[in-house]
């Protein structure tokens, strides 16, 4: 029998790593990275990308053929209050995966944003000209150049929005928060000014692991939608689908003051994509539709037994 | 006060629950001396049980009567816990209390008003000897959630499915998904036995037992006659003793008569169209109440079939009246007798006495402060609908 190659996942808690980890199951031997693994489960690292001996002592242990780089600070408006951390996790933690992998000659799959972009046009291509409006984008395009420097064959994957579900309720995961929300009876906020291509987060893992297993793929890859629609529109799909009134999202024509900026039009082109997998993603109204399968069953089981632990 | 006179209202106006059938049925009867706990209700309880997939039936007095039983019988007493949920008929909670075991209120979901699975789990403790959920409004709970936190820490499932006979939920008829369901033949339900009736059902043969025994006064005979429990004749002979009787613990009598079970039997029969029509009323009420800003509508969840014993709607904060100045303009102003199922359990004086306070369950605080019963049943014709839909717009001030 063959042996499978080693995957590291590095940000494995993250609600892209926990699908990725679902996905990869199959065909990879993989590993868990992260700043707070149970250290008690096989295959499972604590690591702090920021510190470059405990991501070099994570590659011995590990011996990845690939690693995917998902551990990041994403959320927004807390890269825009605390840059220093920012920059720490997303550029210099990036970077010194990136030198490991150079040293091991490990693949990586870094995964970047729309962020890079001003929003500004409709319809950003791989090549198009980056013009962050906040920390957290001028940090992914940071570290987008170092690692092209470091490690010339990495590939870099982009894009404007991740919809799915956690089996956890401390991640990003924009669905949880607005299912949570609706499930207590209260309506999310949602802008009817920011159009984004999203994804759904499996048809995301899975991209992430075609590109692992091409050999010939390298530098950038956007992946999402074939359209674009605002964050109103695909939280009312989103709401209906689920059962909720549609009143229960409420749209925002303007930004609240004490959010980072964010760009207005954020459709990442990705033909480039689909050229080389013939991957077809589909438009919004698709993606959303499949990220709520994951509102199944599995997922509000996951819900209940944690309940359950929690009452012992 | 004196109340203004309706309309349109929940109950049995417009027309006769009953028909020529029923009034056979009960001639038919009182030709053989109306007994009861006859013949007939033996057959109604093999009937009902065998429409829900059953194997067991128990006929009762009502779905009170039934509850109480339930409960007894899964063996609930001072000291355990049984959740339930808040947004029900006092009765439901009552089961529970009068058995001196704590009332556990778990919140519901927003959508449905069922009992959300997430918020039971996080109720569960090792007191807890059950779970009497309500397919509220006619829709099945989600059941296999609800399993999956009963299952596996050895939890009884009771279903009241007072609302529910006919429902499905994955293919298959309440009263057959958990341990024990609780049916309801009052007046206001989806088939009646002369205005009061219930019925149990179970697949479990020891639970079956003891609810036989409970109903009647626990009490074992010689000839049981389907009433009561028979004598283990290998260790107890009757010998001459045939009219001995024993009483095994403190029990009821909560058995039907065969009157009301005949009824039964021709209303059974019935059952399915008045659902059917009861779902059609319900798609013309959503057809004619859409666009309505402010009005959210019923929603069905996938996999299951809603029988609409009550059709409910949601006066969100755009709505221009408030639930209690709608209700009454619909009253006083309209004719239109709706309601408001229910006042959540907790805050009645009863329950307050027993320590139970406002915000146990915010979702059903919330949700109560909007929902509003529309009238339905199977008699509501179709001027009845155009005049409850067209009064409701207008107090909407929506375009016809």
């Amino acid at each position: 029998m063959d042996k499978k190659p080693v995957l590291l996942i590095i940000g494995g808690r993250g609600f892209l790593g926990e699908h990725l980890a679902k996905e990869a199951a199959s065909s990879w031997d993989f590993w868990v990275a992260g700043r707070w693994m149970d250290s008690a489960r096989k295959k499972s690292v604590t690591l702090d990308v920021t510190d470059a001996q405990s991501v070099q002592r994570t590659f011995v242990r590990a011996r990845p053929d690939v690693v995917v780089l998902l551990a990041a600070i994403s959320d927004i408006d807390r890269c825009e209050r605390e840059p220093d951390l920012a920059w720490d996790v997303n550029v210099k933690g990036a970077l010194n995966v990136a030198e490991a992998c150079a040293r091991t000659g490990s693949r990586l799959i870094f995964t970047s944003s729309a962020a890079v972009f001003d929003g500004k046009k409709h319809g950003y291509r791989e090549d198009d000209s980056p013009n962050p409006l906040s920390v957290y984008g001028r940090t992914k395009l940071e570290a987008e150049f170092r690692l092209a420097a470091a490690l010339p064959s990495a590939v870099i994957v982009r894009s404007a929005l991740v919809l799915g579900l956690s089996s956890r309720k401390d991640t990003n995961a924009v669905l949880n928060r607005w299912v949570e929300s609706w499930h207590a009876g209260n309506p999310v906020p949602a802008s009817t000014v920011e159009y984004r291509n999203p994804v759904d987060v499996r048809t995301l893992a899975k991209v992430i692991l075609a590109l692992a297993q091409h050999p010939e793929a390298s530098g950038i890859y956007h992946v999402g939608a074939s359209d674009a629609k605002s964050r109103c529109e695909i939280a009312c799909q989103a709401a209906t689908a689920l059962g909720y009134p549609a009143s229960w999202v409420l749209p925002q024509a303007a930004s609240p003051p004490d959010r980072a900026p964010r760009g207005l039009d954020h459709f990442l082109v990705a033909e480039r994509l689909q050229k080389i997998f013939k991957v077809s993603i589909g438009d919004t109204h698709e993606v959303v539709r499949r990220s709520l399968r994951e509102l199944t069953e599995s997922s509000l089981r996951a819900g209940i037994q944690a309940r359950l632990e929690l009452r012992g | 006060m004196s109340l203004p006179k309706a309309l349109y209202e929940l109950e049995f106006k417009h027309g006769s629950n009953y028909g020529d059938e029923e009034a056979k049925a009960i001639l038919d009867v009182l030709k053989s001396s109306a007994p009861s706990c006859g013949p007939k209700v033996k057959a109604f309880e093999e009937a009902f049980a065998a429409y829900c997939g059953c194997p067991y039936g128990l006929a009762v007095t009502s779905g009170t009567a039934g509850l109480h039983l339930a409960v007894m019988a899964a063996g609930v007493g001072p000291g355990d816990e049984v959740i339930t949920t808040p947004i029900t008929w006092i009765s439901t909670a009552n089961a529970i209390a009068a058995t001196g075991a704590s009332v556990v209120f778990a919140d519901i979901d927003p959508r449905t008003l069922n009992l959300d699975p997430e918020s039971v789990a996080s109720k569960v403790t090792e007191k807890t000897k059950a779970i009497l959920l309500v397919h509220l409004y006619g829709q099945p709970c989600d059941m296999d959630l609800l399993m999956a936190i009963a299952r596996p820490h050895g939890i009884l499932l009771i279903e009241d499915c007072a609302h529910a006979p006919g429902a499905v939920y994955k293919g298959r008829k309440t009263g057959s998904l958990g341990d024990i369901g609780v049916f309801s033949f009052h007046q206001q339900k989806n088939m009646t036995t002369l205005g009061e009736g219930g019925m149990i059902t179970t697949s479990d043969s020891q639970l079956f037992e003891r609810l036989l025994a409970l109903r009647s006064l626990a009490c074992r005979a010689y000839d049981p006659k389907g009433k009561y429990l028979g004598f283990d004749e290998a260790r107890q002979p009757m010998g001459k003793k045939y009219w001995f009787l024993d009483f095994d613990s403190i029990g009821y009598n909560f058995r039907m008569t065969d009157v009301q079970a005949a009824v039964g039997l021709v209303q059974l029969a019935k059952l399915d169209a008045w659902n059917a029509r009861r779902i059609e009323i319900a798609a013309e009420y959503t057809d004619r109440l859409s666009g309505i800003p402010g009005l959210r509508l019923p929603w069905t969840a996938p996999d299951v079939k809603h029988v609409f014993h009550i059709y409910c709607v949601w006066l969100e904060p755009e709505f221009p009246l408030t639930k209690e100045d709608f209700m009454w303009e619909m009253y006083a102003g309209r004719k239109i007798k709706v309601w408001s199922h229910y006042t959540p359990v907790y805050a009645s004086k009863a329950y307050r006495s027993l320590g139970h306070e406002p915000g146990e369950c915010p979702v059903a605080e919330k949700m109560f402060r909007q929902f509003v019963s529309l009238p339905i049943h199977p008699r509501l014709n179709p001027e009845a609908i155009d005049y409850l839909t067209r009064n409701i717009r207008e107090i909407a001030h929506a375009q016809i």
